[in-house]
């Protein structure tokens, strides 16, 4: 058995080797976090782990024994995680799969730098990829959430 | 204002419970105190309660009556709107609700909706073509206005009032002599016992207040918070997970297989072989992993030993592209649409210019993979998934099971990504087949290379195009042929004849003003499976007629811009293809992205600006893109300009959006994608060599969108057309080098 907190709740994982992705959505019931590619290319299974995003896909569940994941689910009990509200507010979303790892990236990133700028928000989201394109809307996001206007 | 017609019925308003409220409505739900279960608009049953288990649809936030097909109305007074068309990322959800929602006369925070079943009774729900706001957009806001006078009438009844003096806001009709205003919720129970008006009245487009303004996506909570339900998160109590290893060829069988070491993996319950291609749609038989977790399924899958009898294929793109280049020499290729005399205007020319294109196989690599849910029991067919046509799905899972049509129930989630993919209904037939083999509800997830290497693909394609020149260099004739495999394939089998919808998507509808025109077309024999790439046949055949009139404009030393209008001609209707083609509105859509886009402008040495236009799925759209390119041909897009006339813009913030992600969308194809086949196997798997673009790639991009009152027209596939051959000749302008074959990397090209 592998103990973690996930969002905050002590679980227990009978498979050390299953990657934590399947582990939170099959097991746990956390289906906010996504499957993509399955070989860390895309990022829509990005997860915090003690703060730190990382991908849920290529991470085994033993990877994480001891530590705090925080899925989207976790990222703010309401949705008013200022990620969240600025992705709202701009209408970021198309298909919406891969945004909860645009978001968990981003909100890492913004723990980093409270003040990005593109050059920083390019080298921290390049890894995640949306299929229907909502790049500019991400990156106006991330600065409105930021307090910034865009390209400040 | 709204004029109405007087009405005459009265009624005995009586306050109702909640009990007889449902009685009353004839809605059935249970476990509606505890508001846990979807209430059904239709009155069905609700689904039975399940531990963790997920629907598609939110549970609801009142009790609901209906007022018609798509419009029901809670008794706290927020409108229930029924979608029927599959949400994809094109805002669909949003944009038809927001049809309803001005005619019913709520706030659009006052509208929840919920997820339609496969039904005849919705009408056409096959998501494709980008037709479903221009197809919908009176009959919905129709079925808004029926509810609203439903509402009204009973309003009338209860205030003893003409129907004449009242008037709706914000989800009240409101009495302005009295100043008494009763609510939708109030009303609502009542108006459902009324007959609908046969021909209620709409609103004029001045009084609109939701259409043609921003809204908020109405997902976008959900989706930033991780609820949303997609295929992919279906669950319901006792199901399992698979995973299929499918036959690497189209056509090929499983041999023999060795499960031992699958079987021993924990969580693995049973192997199954899947036997599915009896249909034109050629499903790979394969074998499938049965598993407790997604994860226990792949493990198992990757333990399989399986001997493959490989399919009747060996077609490598190498040997196609050379059929192609070889194929499009030939004279005998049928003409699709014949002006003047080619032939004769050819021997009378003064010289003839003449170029060949080509774009290669693509995949649809949609984020979410294909992935469904089946539940599979004796009398009762449940399905569940990201499905773009719920009807079409059912009959191929009613097909496959050798069932009864009418005992499939096709339940749509939304999708994560399709772009033409997820029309096709194989991974729901996996589901169905695997779930009946396992006695149990089962849940067939794709990898990603299952997606790449299991697709119905963007067909390798060439076009040759030829122009007579007099002697003042001016076009006489223009002659095409354009070679590429009918998608018709995954209906007939055969990819050989080409449908006029087909060859309507930018080829026997050339816009020009020319005395002689030959498109010609020919279908082409594939061993793989085909399908429609979002926007379908438009994306090779624009390249190819924007890249050659750029080819003859800068042959002439002309103006890019200034050439294509002298080619289009005045103003006129083209009535050439499946739809007329108003040239004045796409001459107007040119004429504002030269100016949006700077043209004509000086830019530094490496640089240079590309125009293209074109007009797909009844809207007019062109668009200047501005590249950089290095010593090393490395090509960086700095900005993209696009100008659309879509119709009305029903919500220019999501039409907005479908330009800025459908740009995403052509250009990763134009600088990067290639699938490459060996010996029937496409060799690429997953983002590794399958390559997307991403944040740091992204251009600057402005979209302006032209002010209209005709009919909304498409906005989901009409942005792609015109990037390619915007790229390759701002190419072309930077650096003197034409790129006729696709992706740029072809031409040396890097991104």
């Amino acid at each position: 058995m592998v103990s973690l907190k996930v969002n905050g709740r002590a679980v227990e994982l009978a498979d050390p080797e299953m990657p934590l992705l399947w582990a939170l959505r099959d097991v746990l019931g956390l289906t906010g976090t996504k499957f993509g590619c399955g070989i860390a290319q895309c990022g829509a299974c990005t997860v915090h782990v003690d703060g730190k995003a990382v991908r849920a896909c290529v991470t085994p569940v033993s990877e994480a024994a001891g530590h705090e994941v925080t899925t989207i689910e976790g990222l703010s009990q309401s949705g008013e995680h200022a990620l969240q509200v600025a992705w709202r507010e701009l209408n970021v979303p198309q298909c919406g799969y891969c945004q909860a790892g645009q978001i968990m990236q981003a909100a890492e990133l913004l723990k980093k730098k409270k003040a990005p700028t593109d050059e920083d928000i390019d080298r921290a989201m390049a890894g995640n990829v949306c299929r229907c394109g909502t790049y500019k809307r991400i990156r106006a996001a991330i600065h409105r959430a930021a307090g910034q206007k865009e390209g400040e | 204002m709204f004029n109405r017609k007087p009405l005459d019925q009265t009624f005995v308003i009586t306050k109702l419970d909640r009990r007889s409220f449902l009685r009353a409505t004839g809605l059935t739900c249970t476990g509606f105190a505890l508001g846990i279960y979807a209430c059904r608009p239709d009155g069905a049953p609700a689904p039975e309660p399940t531990s963790g288990g997920e629907t598609p649809n939110p549970p609801p936030t009142a009790a609901y009556a209906e007022l018609g097909t798509f419009v029901s109305v809670g008794d706290d007074g927020t409108a229930q709107i029924t979608i029927h068309r599959s949400e994809m990322g094109q805002g669909v959800r949003t944009a038809l609700a927001m049809l309803v929602a001005e005619e019913l006369g709520v706030r659009f925070d006052q509208v929840r909706v919920v997820q339609a079943d496969g039904d005849a009774k919705y009408g056409d729900q096959n998501t494709d073509g980008s037709k479903s706001v221009q197809n919908n957009y009176d009959s919905l806001r129709l079925a808004g206005a029926k509810a609203r006078e439903m509402l009204v009438a009973a309003a009338a009844a209860r205030l003893q009032v003409n129907a004449a003096e009242l008037k709706v806001e914000n989800g009240e009709v409101v009495h302005a002599a009295s100043g008494k205003r009763l609510g939708y919720g109030m009303l609502v129970a009542d108006a459902a016992k009324l007959q609908p008006p046969e021909s209620p009245l709409l609103r004029g487009s001045e009084e609109f207040r939701i259409i043609g303004k921003r809204q908020e996506g109405i997902d976008n909570l959900p989706i930033v918070t991780g609820k949303a339900v997609y295929g992919i998160d279906m669950k319901v109590p006792g199901m399992l997970h698979a995973s299929i290893e499918r036959c690497p060829t189209v056509g090929g069988d499983v041999e023999s297989y060795d499960d031992k070491a699958a079987l021993a993996v924990p969580g693995v319950r049973k192997v199954v072989k899947i036997e599915a291609a009896e249909s034109a749609l050629l499903i790979q038989n394969g074998v499938a992993v049965i598993a407790d977790t997604t994860w226990a399924a792949l493990k198992g899958r990757a333990a399989l030993k399986v001997q493959w009898k490989a399919g009747a294929t060996a077609e490598t793109t190498e040997a196609f592209r050379k059929q192609l280049e070889a194929a499009i020499k030939k004279p005998d290729i049928p003409a699709k649409r014949n002006v003047g005399d080619v032939a004769k205007a050819e021997k009378a020319a003064k010289s003839l210019f003449e170029a060949e294109y080509q774009g290669p196989h693509l995949a649809h690599a949609p984020m979410e993979p294909p992935v469904a849910l089946a539940d599979v029991r004796e009398g009762k067919v449940e399905v569940w998934g990201p499905i773009q046509d719920p009807i079409r799905t059912g009959k191929a899972v009613a097909d496959a099971l050798k069932v009864d049509p009418q005992i499939v129930t096709v339940h749509v989630t939304l999708l994560g990504g399709a772009f033409g993919r997820k029309a096709q209904p194989d991974f729901v037939v996996e589901a169905a087949k695997l779930s009946r083999a396992a006695g149990a509800p089962v849940k067939v997830t794709w990898t990603r290379e299952d997606d790449i290497r299991h697709g119905f693909y963007r067909p390798e394609n060439r076009q040759l195009l030829r122009a007579g020149l007099n002697a003042k260099g001016e076009v006489t004739s223009l002659l095409g042929r354009s070679l590429f495999p009918s998608l018709l394939k995954v209906f007939v089998g055969s990819s050989l004849n080409h449908i006029d919808i087909e060859l309507g998507m930018g080829w026997n509808n050339w816009p020009f003003d020319l005395p002689n025109m030959r498109a010609e077309a020919a279908g082409v024999d594939t061993d793989l499976r085909v399908g429609w790439w979002r926007s379908v046949c438009h994306t090779f055949h624009a390249f190819a007629l924007c890249s050659f009139v750029d080819e003859l404009a800068a042959k002439a030393g002309a103006d890019r811009i200034a050439y294509f209008k002298k080619l289009l001609g005045p103003a006129r209707m083209v009535e050439a293809g499946p739809e007329p083609i108003d040239t004045g509105r796409l001459a107007a859509v040119v004429d504002k992205v030269a100016t949006m886009g700077l043209w004509g402008r000086t830019l530094p040495k490496g640089e240079g600006l590309g125009f293209a236009a074109h007009y797909s799925f009844r809207s007019y759209v062109a668009c200047v893109m501005h590249v950089a390119v290095d010593d090393s041909k490395k090509v960086t897009v700095k900005a993209v300009d696009y100008a659309v006339d879509c119709g009305r813009p029903v919500h220019p913030d999501g039409i907005e959006a479908q330009f800025e992600g459908g740009l995403v969308y052509a250009l990763t194809a134009a600088l990067f994608s290639e699938l490459t086949v060996k010996e029937g196997v496409v060799q690429e798997g997953n983002f590794d060599k399958y390559k997307m673009l991403r944040i740091n790639k992204m251009p600057i991009v402005n979209v302006a969108i032209m002010p209209s009152e005709k009919t909304p027209a498409g906005v989901g596939e009409p942005p792609l057309p015109p990037v390619a051959p915007a790229l390759t000749n701002a190419i072309f302008a930077a650096t003197g080098t034409r790129v006729r074959e696709l992706p740029i990397r072809r031409a040396g090209f890097s991104s």
